[in-house]
């Protein structure tokens, strides 16, 4: 410290009490964050339980399961839920196929272009989707892709692209190239070097692109209606149905089973989310 | 500072192991390494020393295979490596950050390489451990890199190259991420397990006393060339250019103009300045002149009336010996002195050797 | 990239090529990116051309199958474009409005969420503790929840009858205010949803902020204010930029959000495209919103292309030695 005459006690302690009171009011602030992001779904959570609620009240005056019963016998529910699990990582592997060495490239292979095709890929990504969907109709009926599944999946892919480009661009990227140069030095050749090093030190950014893929198709919509409807209703699909169409418990119902897998695919991911990989992966280098 | 003289002379007339023949590298647009000549005799250690961005690392990786020359030939013995990708070559490389893979263990880092070239297992594992206790190392076989100490990772990236039996061992500055009484450890262990081996190594460092402690022979290098190729003893003693003396060791330069005495050469700094020295004379004319600080000779100037009049302008203890800076004419000159031998402010300056090259010679390099 | 299988044998080292150097390793590289850059091409690049075609009345080629079943359009006479929709709708007075909403929930949206996501970046950088961790596990939920689900409770929380009037009611606050089917609820749903991401560019920006900077102005008697802004905030400015950018462009282009939490009529551009589509069959008048909502898109992104290049610029350094 530079200061040299110490402050007098009683200044000190001001600030000691006023530096406890900005951690109270700090703590106090963060806890309400807290509630705002978590209460909706807690609130949403307790109404798939609920009986009879009367407002005001903070709890259902009666407990039931009846709702799961009548979301789980529903054929077309169970259905759609059957077709989001098959279809959703199918969109993830075929988006994977396409990205990754993409990915790879952009990370270690500099080409004229490169940056201006990452904006671009990201750029596309801000046309408002219905307008595209408006337009791509007519390419759909073009190329017979209209109530297909192949449509669904091109639809659902589509918003994969940039996380599957992106973040592993970024984790690539950040491989030491010494880390590579060491594995061809021992006498590994490219495709060894890539697979035993590169992958694995990548490996975590890479997982989170996957869930954040995986996420992004399995929660697309619009397009999905579009292109799909009434052959293929997928969850997120039903879900719009639901809304106003039946009572909210049995929306509620159904919002738990839709998140189930990406809760599940969250707890699995979250230590790599908060270490900043997705952070790296949206700053273009 | 003295420089230790090679524990084994290097082995004269032996095979060369490898030959850079007039070696060009261009990056970026500049002209990194410059029509470069370098012949390695086999088991000889041989340092490239240079400041940061002389192409020492530049060369280094081109002779490892990650970089290919724009021109030239890359022999390693006697076969024409120039365009081999590094997998194929019969080099290991020991990175300056060590570069080992931080998802593998100890011992699969040193293992990975034999793995490629499906050593068998049992075979494989005898081999590693080998290496690890040669290191020292056989109680982290089952840590991570991150687990474990600086000076230790450098031990595993040594042992990962020296289990590959390389015919060369390239080393990237690999003492540089240490700290200075490691290094110095290392640095001797290096040294021990090269000759042990008696494998053929070429390394590369920035820091002069590095290189002269472990070399067989030195490579200077400079703007991309090679300034001077000889051993440590010879590099210190004999620079042929005034780069090299002002780069290895501390090193007094000035112009003078040298002048021929029956009992030696003069050394006139100006009119009323002149050095004796006693040693082997120069060429005389105008000269750039250096003389080593532990060459000059100080003495009361009561007790001599040889030598030109200096006066000690700072006296700097380093221990075993003092570092003195003693204005003479209108030069200030550094010299070491035992730090026993006590000094007045007003001494007699004299040299006992002195180099000397043609003073337009810095102009043109 | 050259690929090459295991060789089996010690002694097998024939010369061969180092992997191509130069045009050959960029040729590659190229051949490598085009796959995600075609099916970005052919699917949203084509269909954003004949949008913008479409909305100048040229109804042929992509734009035929839409053409044949709309409704009110403007179709360009010998092949000349018009701005005839684009008149339409910019003059539309309940456009005008929902533009304005758009831009309205945009940018106090962003405002909102990125205050708070620095507020909770600033809380976790200097308060290291059981609920500083656990807010910042929480805060990033929302970015794993489907977004119907998301906009839902979002819905449900700010009902009438949500969480939010039940507690205002029990603490004796009867006449708290009702979010849900408002732009404040739309808002309320987008500071929600895109707080995540926020919250993680401006962690991770403030956590590379080495602690010796910030004790070197503590050092000089800057106070925390002062830390803030001559240090802490200029250091984060790219991940800052970025948070923004993605945030905005997130919120102008929504549509499951404000077509769950908003209100039916004056809602923003996301629902009221949706709409003039499916309700009054005017896919023209659609296209025409969704090139606005673009060109506020690409307007909310030059920052973020500009801060990337600058710190691009900065951070870029040759490979290789020496």
């Amino acid at each position: 410290m530079s200061r040299t005459i110490p402050p007098p006690a009683s200044t000190e302690r001001a600030r000691r009490i006023g530096a406890a009171a900005t951690t109270v009011g700090a703590t106090v602030l963060a806890v309400l964050i807290a509630v705002f992001v978590l209460g909706p779904l807690v609130w949403l959570g307790v109404q798939a339980f609920a009986g009879h609620w009367t407002f005001p009240r903070l709890l259902p005056d009666s407990w039931t399961l009846s709702w799961w019963h009548e979301v789980l016998a529903d054929a077309n529910l169970g259905s759609s839920i059957r077709l989001s699990l098959i279809l959703s990582p199918v969109v993830t592997a075929v988006s994977m196929l396409i990205c990754l060495p993409a990915a790879y490239a952009f990370a270690r292979m500099p080409f004229r272009g490169r940056r201006a095709l990452l904006i671009a890929i990201f750029a596309t990504n801000a046309f408002p989707r219905f307008g595209l969907f408006i337009a791509m109709s007519s390419l759909f009926y073009a190329l017979n892709l209209m109530g297909t599944a192949v449509g669904v999946v091109i639809v659902q892919l589509i918003g994969t692209i940039v996380f599957m480009t992106w973040i592993p661009a970024a984790a690539f990227a950040s491989v030491p190239p010494s880390l590579e140069e060491a594995a061809r030095d021992a006498g590994a050749g490219p495709l060894r070097v890539f697979l035993r090093v590169t992958l694995p030190i990548a490996a975590p950014a890479i997982l989170v692109a996957i869930i954040l893929s995986f996420l992004a198709a399995f929660d697309e919509a619009q397009g999905t209606f579009l292109v799909g409807a009434p052959e293929y209703i997928t969850m997120p699909t039903e879900m719009y149905n639901l809304i106003g169409h039946y009572p909210g418990q049995v929306s509620a119902v159904f919002s738990i089973l839709l998140s189930i897998p990406s809760v599940v695919l969250m707890l699995l991911v979250r230590r790599h989310v908060l270490s900043g990989t997705v952070a790296e992966g949206f700053q273009l280098r | 500072m003295t420089p230790n003289t090679p524990t084994s002379p290097p082995r004269l007339g032996a095979q060369t192991a490898l030959h850079l023949a007039r070696i060009t590298k261009e990056l970026g647009g500049r002209r990194i390494v410059s029509e470069l000549e370098l012949e390695v005799r086999a088991g000889e250690l041989i340092c490239l020393l240079g400041p940061s961005g002389c192409g020492k690392t530049t060369t280094l990786r081109m002779i490892g295979g990650f970089l290919t020359p724009d021109a030239g030939t890359i022999r390693i013995d006697g076969a024409d490596v120039t365009r081999v990708s590094p997998e194929r070559r019969p080099t290991a490389m020991v990175f300056q950050n060590y570069a080992l893979w931080p998802h593998m263990t100890v011992f699969d880092n040193v293992a990975f390489g034999l793995a490629v070239r499906r050593v068998p297992r049992a075979d494989r594992r005898r081999r590693v451990e080998e290496m690890l206790g040669m290191v020292g190392l056989s109680h982290h076989a089952n840590s991570r890199p991150g687990q474990i100490s600086g000076g230790e990772q450098q031990r595993v990236a040594l042992a990962r190259a020296l289990v590959m039996e390389p015919r060369l061992l390239l080393l990237d500055e690999p003492l540089s991420n240490l700290d200075a009484k490691l290094r110095v450890r290392v640095r001797e262990e290096i040294r021990d397990i090269q000759q042990r081996l008696g494998i053929t190594t070429v390394f590369v460092t920035h820091d002069q006393e590095e290189a002269l402690s472990l070399s067989d022979r030195i490579a200077v290098m400079n703007d991309g060339r090679i300034e001077q190729l000889d051993t440590p003893d010879a590099i210190y003693r004999h620079p042929s250019t005034p780069f090299v003396a002002r780069f290895v060791g501390t090193m007094n330069v000035f112009e003078a103009q040298v002048h021929d005495r029956p009992n030696g050469s003069v050394l006139v700094l100006d009119a009323a300045t002149s050095l004796p020295l006693a040693g082997a004379p120069l060429q005389t004319g105008h000269r750039l002149v250096g003389i080593r600080p532990e060459d000059l000779l100080l003495t009361p100037d009561e007790d001599d009336t040889v030598g030109a009049v200096g006066t000690v302008e700072r006296d700097i203890p380093l221990g075993h010996y003092r570092e003195l800076m003693v204005r003479v004419g209108g030069s200030r000159l550094r010299a070491f002195v035992p730090a026993t031998h006590r000094l007045p402010a007003r001494v007699r300056v004299s040299a006992a050797r002195a180099v000397s090259f043609a003073p337009e010679s810095e102009a043109v390099r | 990239m050259t690929l090459s299988g295991a060789r089996a044998g010690e002694s097998a080292r024939a010369p061969r090529p180092v992997a191509r150097r130069g045009l050959g390793r960029a040729l590659t590289g190229a051949a490598l990116s085009a796959p995600p850059v075609l099916v970005i091409l052919l699917f949203v690049g084509l269909p954003m051309v004949a949008a913008v075609l479409y909305t100048l009345g040229l109804t042929g080629g992509l734009n035929s199958t839409i053409a044949a079943i709309a409704q009110h359009q403007h179709v360009s006479r010998n092949g000349a474009p018009t701005l005839a929709a684009w008149h339409e709708v910019l003059t539309d007075p309940q456009f005008l409005a929902s533009l304005w909403a758009t831009v309205y929930v945009t940018v106090l949206s962003t405002a909102i969420t990125i205050a708070l996501a620095w507020f909770l970046a600033l809380y976790l950088r200097f308060h290291d503790n059981w609920v500083s961790r656990a807010v910042s596990a929480l805060s990033v939920v929302p970015m794993f929840i489907p977004a119907v689900i998301g906009a839902y409770a979002v819905l449900t929380f700010w009902a009438p009858n949500g969480f939010f009037r039940t507690m205002a009611t029990q603490l004796g606050w009867s006449h708290a205010p009702t979010f849900g089917y408002t732009l404040g609820g739309v808002i309320i749903g987008s500071v929600w949803s895109n707080l995540p991401f926020a919250v993680l560019m401006i962690v991770s920006g403030l956590q590379g902020v080495p602690a010796g900077l910030i004790d070197a102005a503590r050092d000089v008697d800057a106070g925390p204010v002062r830390r803030f802004w001559t240090v802490l905030l200029p250091l984060t400015s790219v991940p800052t930029i970025i948070a923004t950018t993605f945030t905005a462009i997130g919120i102008l282009g929504s549509f499951t959000l404000p077509y769950i939490v908003g209100p039916t009529g004056g809602n923003i551009l996301g629902p009221v495209m949706s709409n003039s589509y499916t309700a009054f069959n005017t896919p023209q008048q659609a296209q025409v919103m969704a090139v606005v909502v673009f060109v506020l898109a690409a307007l909310a992104g030059i920052p973020y292309v500009w801060a990337n290049f600058r710190s691009g610029r900065n951070t870029a350094t040759p490979r290789g030695g020496r």
